[in-house]
């Protein structure tokens, strides 16, 4: 009934796992991002970096749906990532207080400087 | 040392190992009897003569006398079978007459070194031979002794029989049936040491002829051997009653004629052998008649008349010895007589002879060496089978033979060979069968006893129920042992009454000496034997146990068995020891094993009756608590009761009061469980009662509190909070009887509801300060028992209200409040801790949410619609992903009114509340729609969502992050959240219609 709402793929870059999000998240997207995720975890990387910039919506469903997911991380001891998020779904990250639990960062970019930094600072 | 079964009745004597008078008076008459037989034995067996054993008979007129056996190491001209016709010219009548007149018939040529002319008939012919006087060497003797058939038992029997007499007189020598025996037994001996055959030197010397000679009419020993042994039947194994009544008299019954009748039969007919013969042997057998009669009177008379199962044990034995020494040996006698004196028979009855002094003699020292009944059985059962194999062996043998020889031309010997093991094969395998039938067949009781005990050995260990365990274990006693009661005793681990008898089991106390005495013990043990001043011995006693064997696990005794006399008034055997011990070893842990289960089990059923009673009283008292929480418009109530155990003391309250007020009511009854709910129920129903009567809190408490006084047991007290709450206005009227302090969160700050007051049912005529305060839009107020300040942590920090008062303050208006409370209560108490005390919880949320069933709820609604110009409107049916559509509609519609951040929200919340009367009002139902209009006016914009369900729309409520990522809750349940923060103002109204929700956004100015 559902139509295939989102369409992800999984690379790795730097060491992070990369999950491009493309479409939208609904009740449609549970599967393929649960087995976007297993794919993820399966390259070994402790990071895992949602890439948001193709989304173009997000409903009540799929908050929940990306909460689930962050549970799961937790359990997997992954660090979720995201990046990409339009203003609109920043602000609907803060009022759900995903953003309390998920770094939010402005690109891909980003991720990966403020990554290497936190790298060089370890050493 | 030996056991020895002393009937208190038969003698008393401490030192019965002591020799008095009369012991060392038997011991010489007994050595006299002896030393007399041995003196004559020798006399007469070196008497010069012959050298030929004879077979003779007196009792004809005609006597006839002849030669069987030569001892002699010259030859000899006589030669076996002769008989004799006349010694030195002198008929056999005449030698025998003169004999038996006390005459020596002996001629003057019969010396050593002479011949004496004999005349004989040898085949028909009258020879006359000159025969050798001779002195027989000394080992003539042992030749008599071995070489004869009957002979050859003699010498071991007659020693054995003097060494039982000796230590059955040793070990009690004073007493007198000891004694008889030693006499008995000895004459005996003696009698048959003399037993020598007979020769024509023993005819020809009158001394020997009288006194020792085979007729043995006035030898000594039979003087004594029937007297005593009736004597002493009549003393053992209880003195009978004319020995008691005139001893004197029996005792002179028993021994003078013994002693005179031979000298009047020797009187009456000297000169006459066949007279005196046939009179000799008359009294003989009137005397053994006689000795029988009183003899078996004596033992039928004992077993009628005595019932102590000693006594009768020593009866069985004196009975074997009876019936298979004395018979076996009368018996012998009167073949002997019949048949000859080395007939083969005489030895199958020689046997017997020692058998009455043997039984006799285990009968008073010992009767517990063997099962008699058991041994007379198996005697005769297996002496039959065994003679009737014999038989068979020997016939296949024999058949064997015959068949080897005619078909193999083995020899004989080689054929006698090789059938005999053949059939020695066959018969191995065939005797053990039938001795396997026999046991089965006629030894069924102690097969089956052996047996019953294997099983129920075998299924100890799934015995658990001490009850059916006791059960058993007796029923298997009683069929193995055949006590006449047996009982279980086990240590009680709890104080009981002394001694506590529950049919199976009777229970004693742990410390009972006589668990000592047995634990010191540890074997079975003779009841009448223990010498203890213990209640429960005298128990004992009277319940008739005679045996008591203790139950000893891991070194420890836990009780006993106690067994009554055995129901056959027969003593217990060694088996039966053996068995009864085996039996306990292996019962004793079976005992403990399910008195521990017994305990738990009983622990448990109390535990579940307090649990179930505790149960009845729960359900009393939550029928008192509310039964739903308060709903009020406009306000969320939520409450969280917990008692700690079954039942608590805290109790809650709501009265609607006719004017629209609400009382809240929270109180804390001190104590728990019952009691406490018991006065819990009162004080609710006083309260209520109250509440009719008085307006103001303080009023009602002081009314309660002096109701209270008199009629709460002492130390017993409530702590109480009542408050009215006018839900229009918020207004809170409240007063305090020493309950704990309600917090009210306003703004970010946690205030306290203070009012002074004591707890009710302390003190009468007590008041209670009143106070009032407002509830305004999102405030909260927490109303709370002592069971959640007072939890403690690992610690035993306790939570206290100052962290209550944090955590409330950090907490925002719209959360769950009561799970989050119970959760950040949970975090911080020690886990192993049993819920200390009772929590009860109330939160009073002043909404800022209506949710209001009219239409009236929502901003824009049937009267003031007009004020409102509908943007847009437009209906959706019912299919998933609709709600698109209706974002795409709306986003048309008012995409110029707003700015594009707002614009996505309202989008967001439009679609949000479209797929919930999608999905939850219409449930996915084809055949409705939903409703979709868009309002605006000068300062807003406002969206109505309509469905056409009925299911009520919810109060939304902030989802917990936390608890949702720690898997505590569903990740789903955004949808209403998401509305309510995306919009300005969100309005439900719910009626029978449907629900409709209403979105209010505000317009900024410079848009405008």
């Amino acid at each position: 009934m559902t139509m295939l709402t989102l369409r992800p793929s999984v690379r790795k870059r730097d060491g992070v796992a990369v999950i491009d999000l493309r479409g939208e998240i609904d009740a449609g997207a549970e599967a393929v991002l649960k087995d976007a995720y297993g794919e993820a975890l399966a390259t070994g990387a402790d990071e895992i970096l949602l890439n948001f910039a193709d989304v173009k919506y997000i409903n009540s469903t799929g908050v929940a749906l990306l909460v689930g997911l962050l549970a799961r991380a937790r359990r997997d001891k992954r660090t979720l990532l995201a990046c990409g998020l339009s203003d609109y779904y920043r602000e609907l990250f803060t009022v759900t207080r995903l953003s309390d639990f998920v770094e939010l960062y402005a690109d891909e970019t980003a991720v990966l400087q403020h990554i290497q930094q936190k790298a060089r600072g370890e050493k | 040392m030996s056991i020895r079964t002393v009937t208190p009745k038969l003698e008393r004597s401490q030192e019965e190992s002591h020799f008095d008078r009369r012991s060392w008076l038997m011991l010489g008459l007994a050595s006299a009897v002896l030393f007399y037989s041995l003196v004559m034995t020798f006399y007469v067996a070196l008497l010069p003569g012959d050298g030929w054993v004879l077979h003779y008979d007196l009792t004809q007129p005609d006597p006839d006398i002849h030669f069987t056996n030569y001892y002699g190491s010259t030859p000899s001209p006589l030669q076996s079978g002769d008989a004799l016709v006349a010694v030195e010219g002198k008929s056999v009548e005449q030698v025998v007459a003169a004999a038996y007149a006390l005459r020596s018939p002996r001629p003057e040529q019969w010396k050593v070194g002479n011949t004496v002319a004999y005349t004989v008939e040898r085949d028909g012919r009258e020879l006359t031979l000159d025969v050798p006087i001779m002195r027989p060497p000394p080992q003539i003797l042992w030749e008599y002794l071995t070489r004869q058939v009957n002979g050859r038992l003699i010498l071991p029997m007659s020693l054995t029989m003097i060494v039982l007499g000796l230590v059955v007189f040793l070990q009690r020598p004073r007493y007198l049936p000891a004694q008889l025996l030693l006499l008995f037994s000895w004459s005996l001996a003696g009698s048959q040491l003399g037993f020598i055959p007979t020769s024509l030197a023993m005819l020809l010397d009158p001394f020997a002829l009288f006194f020792i000679h085979t007729p043995l009419l006035f030898s000594v020993w039979q003087l004594t051997i029937l007297p005593v042994i009736v004597h002493l039947l009549l003393v053992f194994p209880i003195i009978k009653l004319p020995l008691r009544r005139y001893s004197r008299l029996t005792l002179l019954a028993l021994y003078l004629p013994a002693q005179l009748v031979p000298w009047f039969i020797l009187v009456l007919n000297l000169g006459n052998p066949s007279a005196m013969i046939t009179a000799r042997d008359t009294w003989q057998l009137v005397q053994l008649l006689a000795a029988f009669i009183v003899m078996s009177w004596s033992v039928i008379h004992t077993f009628r008349t005595v019932q102590d199962a000693t006594v009768r044990a020593q009866m069985r034995w004196v009975t074997f010895g009876v019936l298979f020494g004395f018979m076996g040996s009368v018996l012998g006698w009167t073949f002997t007589t019949l048949l000859g004196g080395s007939s083969i028979l005489y030895t199958l009855f020689v046997l017997p002879m020692l058998l009455l002094p043997l039984s006799l003699a285990v009968a008073i020292l010992r009767y517990r060496l063997f099962d008699i009944d058991f041994i007379i059985r198996r005697t005769l059962i297996y002496g039959a089978v065994s003679v009737l194999l014999a038989l068979i062996f020997a016939g296949s043998v024999v058949a064997l033979q015959t068949i080897f020889r005619s078909v193999t031309n083995l020899s004989s010997n080689v054929a006698v060979a090789l059938s005999t093991l053949g059939i020695a094969a066959l018969a191995l395998p065939l005797r053990n069968r039938i001795q396997d039938v026999i046991d089965r067949r006629f030894y069924r009781q102690k097969y089956d006893a052996q047996k019953t005990f294997e099983t129920f050995v075998t299924g100890l260990q799934t015995k658990t129920d001490l009850e059916s365990l006791a059960a058993e274990t007796r029923a298997v006693i009683q069929e193995t042992l055949q006590p006449t009661n047996v009982k279980v005793w086990l240590v009680a681990n709890e104080t009981r009454a002394l001694v506590e008898d529950e049919g199976e089991v009777i229970w004693l106390r742990s410390n009972d000496p006589i668990l000592a005495l047995m634990q010191h013990t540890r074997r079975i043990v003779e009841v009448n034997k223990l010498h203890l001043d213990s209640p429960t011995l005298r128990i004992m006693k009277i319940e008739a146990a005679t045996l008591i064997a203790p139950l000893i696990n891991q070194d420890k005794i836990i009780g006993f068995i106690t067994l009554g006399s055995r129901r056959s008034e027969q003593g217990y055997s060694t088996d039966d020891y053996q068995l009864l011990t085996n039996l306990v070893m292996q019962a004793a842990p079976a005992f403990r094993v399910a008195e521990l289960v017994r305990e738990q089990r009983q622990e448990a059923q109390q535990r579940e009756q307090l649990e179930q009673e505790l149960q009845v009283a729960r359900l009393v008292q939550q029928t008192l608590l509310p039964k739903e929480t308060l709903e009020l418009e406009g306000w969320t109530v939520k409450t969280h009761y917990q008692p700690a155990r079954a039942i608590g003391g805290d109790f809650y309250d709501f009265i609607h009061l006719p004017d629209g007020r609400v009382s809240i009511i929270i109180g804390d009854v001190t104590d728990k469980g019952t009691p406490a709910a018991l006065v819990m129920a009162m004080t609710r129903t006083l309260l209520r009662e109250a509440t009719k009567l008085y307006d103001r809190p303080g009023e009602i408490l002081a009314a309660v509190n002096d109701s209270l006084v008199g009629d709460i047991p002492e130390k017993m007290f409530v702590t109480c909070f009542y408050a009215v709450l006018e839900p229009m206005t918020g207004k809170l009227v409240y007063a305090n009887a020493g309950h704990n302090v309600p917090y009210w969160r306003t703004g970010g700050e946690v205030k306290e509801l203070h009012a002074r007051g004591m707890p009710l049912g302390l003190m009468p005529g007590m008041n209670y300060e009143e106070k009032e305060m407002v509830i305004g839009e999102q405030d909260m107020t927490l109303f709370y028992t002592d069971g959640l300040v007072e939890a403690h942590d690992v610690k035993r920090n306790m939570l206290g209200g100052g962290k209550v008062k944090e955590f409330l303050a950090r907490h925002s208006p719209n959360t769950d409040i009561v799970t989050q409370l119970l959760n950040y209560q949970t975090d911080f108490v020690d886990p192993d801790l049993e819920q200390e005390d009772d929590t009860t919880l109330i939160v009073l949320q002043r909404r800022n949410i209506h949710v209001i069933h009219e239409d009236r709820a929502l901003k824009i609604n049937s009267q003031n619609e007009k004020r409102w110009t509908v943007v847009t409107s437009f209906q959706l049916p019912t299919a998933s992903g609709n709600e698109r559509i209706a974002m795409q509609n709306v986003e048309v519609a008012v995409k110029p009114l707003l700015s594009s951040s707002k614009l996505e929200r309202l989008k967001t919340a439009v679609a949000e509340a479209t797929m919930n009367a999608l999905e939850h009002g219409n449930r996915n139902d084809k055949t409705k729609h939903v409703s979709v209009t868009v309002y605006k006016n000068a300062k807003q914009i406002a969206v109505h969502i309509t469905d056409q369900g009925r299911v009520p729309i919810p109060e939304p409520s902030v989802p917990d992050l936390t608890a949702k990522l720690a898997g505590l809750q569903p990740p789903r349940g955004w949808g209403l959240f998401l509305i309510q923060n995306m919009v300005d103002e969100m309005n439900i109204c719910s009626t029978d219609a449907g629900q409709t929700v209403e979105l209010i956004v505000n317009l900024e100015r410079n848009t405008q």
